[in-house]
């Protein structure tokens, strides 16, 4: 359903992703992408038109939740919180990532 | 998209939470999207116009998120399609119209089919019940029953009237005479009291009857205490023992009532001639189909050579097994598959008229497409949109058309011979009811995909440029023209075969049935058979009668006879011809035997071909005389003067003299003249009539001729 910024990011990481980086704490969305830039070393941009749509698919999976608060620049801003139904996501789309990835390795160094 | 339950559900509840709280979380949205803008102006300056673009496309994208997306774009397209129907009645009306009619038709087809052919009998393991074909002398019952080793056997008459009486007024119902084992071999259990028991079709031990849930509600207004009363049918006391459960309706619906089937060896005509009887069976345990098979035609062969009288070698030697559930919808199933056929092809002509009407009305709707596909409408938003609008149409041509078939239901109910098992049961039920949705679905698409694509495929271009549409509409007329080809042909089909059908109607208006039927009418009498065996009191009644039809004012005439024309039941007797001896090859000649008051062949005004015709000299005791019909003298005596030969009837000592040769009638049906097995027709002076089995049978009927 509607396209995300790829090549940038493997479809359907994106999740997984914002997820990880909602379990260091709260965070609002320009904060998650910057976050995400940075940690990455500027290989992953995550654009506007993915990103809150996806926040919107946690929010309605109940992965999320949100909250107003005040932003360090003392602005209103949503933050991000991970719920104990994320927690368990998160884990669940990791392991499901690594075996992915493992799967894709093991054809990439065959003989 | 994941199809858990536990996973789905809180998600559509949060959902419907988000559509509630809608403009509120446009506005947290916006916010949080402003915020985001200004946090990056910041780091990175001016924002290039796609920048700024992907946030418009963010904030879509989250708004679609939020809503039941599908579901809302449904219920738009189908709160426009209603709008354009109401803008446009007259188009609506019509094509509403067309499709009811299909569909209305099928509904009612469905029901039919689906109650008479698809759905079992209601016995117990029905796939194990088979009819032997042919029919049967009660001889032939207890035969095959103890010879028999692959099925259980009973037989079941057809059913007759009979007069019930004490209890309340007398009525006339129909019963049906069968064997003791019926029910058991059927596998259907009595409502209430009990079935026949073993050995009650003996002789002596025959006064039982088992009612239908129709007569018991009717006479007896549901009375539990009706088990065991005593009733007499045809003057014959007989106990009530069971009442059947309403669904039970074999051999017919229009059997009332079931009385053991008696075999008595000692009583010639009724165990040997009289009504030969159809046979049905239950397969036993372990038997199959090719084993029965494989039995009937030795045993068949071996009973007729049991017949005290010669039998044709060639008698029921084609009787095989096959499905009762076949034999029951035996002539109803050609004609459900061609009415069938024949709704199939009205709602396709009503799919090609409403598919025409919508591509001539995609013309007029060229420029709103237009103007929709300039406004960012993908061409499948159009044709879904198109599509939801021939959907809706197809929908409510159904829901019409529910109403309009349950009005053909009652009419194709008609046409369909009434004693149909099932057919009194046939409603429009909801497996129907959702066959027909998901019809009307289908043919919502059907007639919609066509018009939809051509009236969406959109030049914007050209369409702007000049204004015109000459391309598409090249197409539209070609597949309006296509259209409307099919249904002419389809509609050709259907007025043909009407026509067919119309012109042997005709034909058969125009058949001389051999009498004049006008300003004839018919009254049905039914003294009890017993009150009959007292020959000269039978007579004297019947003499009475005639006296007092004669006295009404307006009746010209009135006379008797033991059947009328084209009546249901035929008086058909084995007789004996002078100079033709029976023999296995040329086994006793059936013949249609009227008993007549004198008078009644000048009244019909069948024609007096030759010799003179019966007068009231031709009395009891006078000598025994008859009048045959024009082809049976040429049957029996061809190039011979046939008056003065001698006919008798099986049992009788005395030949009867041939003293008038009269018309042909057609007794039988208007189509033709006389069945196979019939050779030709006799008429004997009622007062004369048979051997007093015979007697009984004198019916009842008095056609008076008015003035």
């Amino acid at each position: 359903m509607g396209k995300t910024d790829a090549p940038e990011i493997l479809p359907g990481t994106l999740d997984l992703l914002i997820l990880r980086t909602l379990a260091a704490g709260q965070m609002h969305g320009y904060g998650i992408a910057q976050r995400l830039r940075q940690v990455s070393d500027e290989v992953l941009q995550v654009g506007e038109s993915s990103l809150y749509p996806a926040l919107q698919r946690l929010l309605l999976n109940g992965w999320v939740k949100a909250a107003w608060g005040a932003s360090e620049n003392n602005r209103r801003a949503r933050y991000y919180t991970l719920t104990a139904a994320g927690r368990k996501q998160l884990a669940a789309e990791r392991a499901e990532f690594a075996r992915v990835v493992g799967a894709i390795e093991k054809i990439l160094n065959m003989a | 998209m994941s199809l858990h339950l536990h996973k789905w559900l809180p998600r559509a509840w949060r959902r419907i939470v988000f559509r509630w709280r809608r403009t509120e979380l446009d506005r947290e949205l916006a916010e949080e999207l402003e915020f985001h803008l200004a946090l990056k102006q910041q780091a990175v300056g001016e924002l290039s116009r796609i920048q700024m673009g992907n946030m418009t496309v963010a904030a879509e994208e989250c708004r679609d998120m939020w809503s039941f997306l599908r579901l809302e774009r449904l219920l738009q397209d189908i709160r426009y399609a209603t709008r354009m129907f109401r803008r446009t009645p007259g188009f609506t009306a019509i094509a509403v119209l067309s499709l009811a009619v299909g569909i209305g038709g099928n509904a009612a087809m469905f029901t039919l089919v689906n109650t008479l052919l698809v759905r079992p009998l209601p016995y117990r393991q029905p796939d194990r019940l088979v009819r032997i074909t042919g029919i049967f002398p009660r001889a032939a019952v207890p035969f095959f029953q103890q010879r028999n080793r692959t099925m259980q056997v009973a037989a079941v008459s057809p059913g007759s009237e009979y007069n019930l009486t004490g209890e309340g007024e007398a009525i006339r119902i129909v019963g049906s005479a069968a064997s003791a084992n019926t029910f058991e071999v059927l596998g259907a259990a009595v409502a209430r009291g009990r079935s026949f028991e073993p050995g009650e079709d003996a002789p002596g031990r025959d006064a039982v009857v088992i009612l239908s849930n129709s007569l018991w509600r009717t006479k007896f207004g549901g009375d539990p205490s009706a088990i065991g009363r005593v009733i007499a049918l045809n003057g014959q006391h007989r106990q009530i023992v069971g009442i059947m459960p309403p669904a039970f309706s074999y051999p017919s619906a229009q059997v009332q009532a079931w009385v053991p089937m008696r075999f008595d060896p000692s009583n010639y005509l009724e165990y040997w001639g009289g009504e030969f009887v159809p046979l049905v069976a239950r397969l036993r345990p372990g038997a199959t189909m090719a084993e029965a098979q494989r039995e009937i035609q030795p045993l068949t062969g071996e009973f007729r050579k049991t017949f005290p009288y010669p039998m044709a070698r060639d008698w029921n030697r084609d009787s095989i097994a096959i499905p009762l559930q076949r034999d029951l919808t035996g002539d109803i199933r050609g004609k459900l598959i061609i009415l069938l056929c024949s709704v199939g092809l009205v709602l396709l002509i009503a799919c090609a008229n409403v598919a025409s009407l919508l591509l001539s009305r995609a013309t007029t709707r060229r420029k709103e497409i237009a103007l929709r596909a300039a406004l960012g409408a993908v061409r499948s938003r159009i044709v879904r949109q198109l599509l939801t609008e021939s959907v809706v149409l197809a929908l409510m041509g159904a829901g019409l058309g529910i109403l309009l078939g349950t009005g053909a239901l009652s009419i194709f109910k008609s046409l369909l011979p009434a004693s149909t098992p099932g057919l009194a049961q046939a409603s429009i039920d909801w497996p129907v009811a959702a066959a027909v949705a998901g019809l009307s679905l289908v043919t919502g698409l059907a007639f919609g995909i066509a018009p939809a694509l051509s009236t969406s495929q959109v030049d914007l271009a050209l369409a702007i440029r000049t204004g015109s549409q000459r391309t598409t509409v090249a197409f539209g007329t070609r597949l309006r023209g296509a259209l409307i080809g099919g249904e002419v042909a389809l509609t050709v089909v259907l007025v043909v075969s009407a026509g067919l059908l119309i012109k042997s109607l005709y034909t058969l208006s125009e058949v001389p049935p051999g009498f004049q039927p006008q300003q004839i009418l018919t009254v049905r009498i039914s003294p009890n058979p017993s009150f009959c065996m007292q020959r000269a009191a039978c007579i004297a009644l019947y003499n009475r009668l005639l006296e007092g039809a004669r006295g009404v004012p307006g009746v010209d005439d009135a006379a008797i006879a033991n059947a009328v024309p084209l009546d249901a039941e035929q008086p058909d007797l084995p007789l004996d011809v002078e100079g033709h001896p029976k023999s296995v090859d040329y086994p006793e000649p059936m013949l249609w035997s009227g008993a007549i008051s004198p008078g009644y062949i000048r009244m019909l005004r069948i024609p007096l071909l030759a010799g003179r015709d019966l007068t009231e000299a031709d009395g009891p005791k006078s000598a025994q005389v008859l009048l045959i019909s024009a082809s049976t003298a040429r049957h029996f005596w061809p190039g011979e003067n046939p008056i003065g030969k001698h006919i008798k009837s099986g049992g009788e000592q005395e030949w009867r003299t041939v003293v008038g040769v009269v018309g042909d009638v057609r007794q039988y049906s208007l189509s033709k003249a006389m069945p196979d097995w019939i050779q030709g027709a006799i008429y004997m002076p009622y007062a004369q009539a048979g051997p007093p089995q015979y007697v009984n049978g004198v019916r009842r009927t008095g056609p008076f001729r008015r003035p």
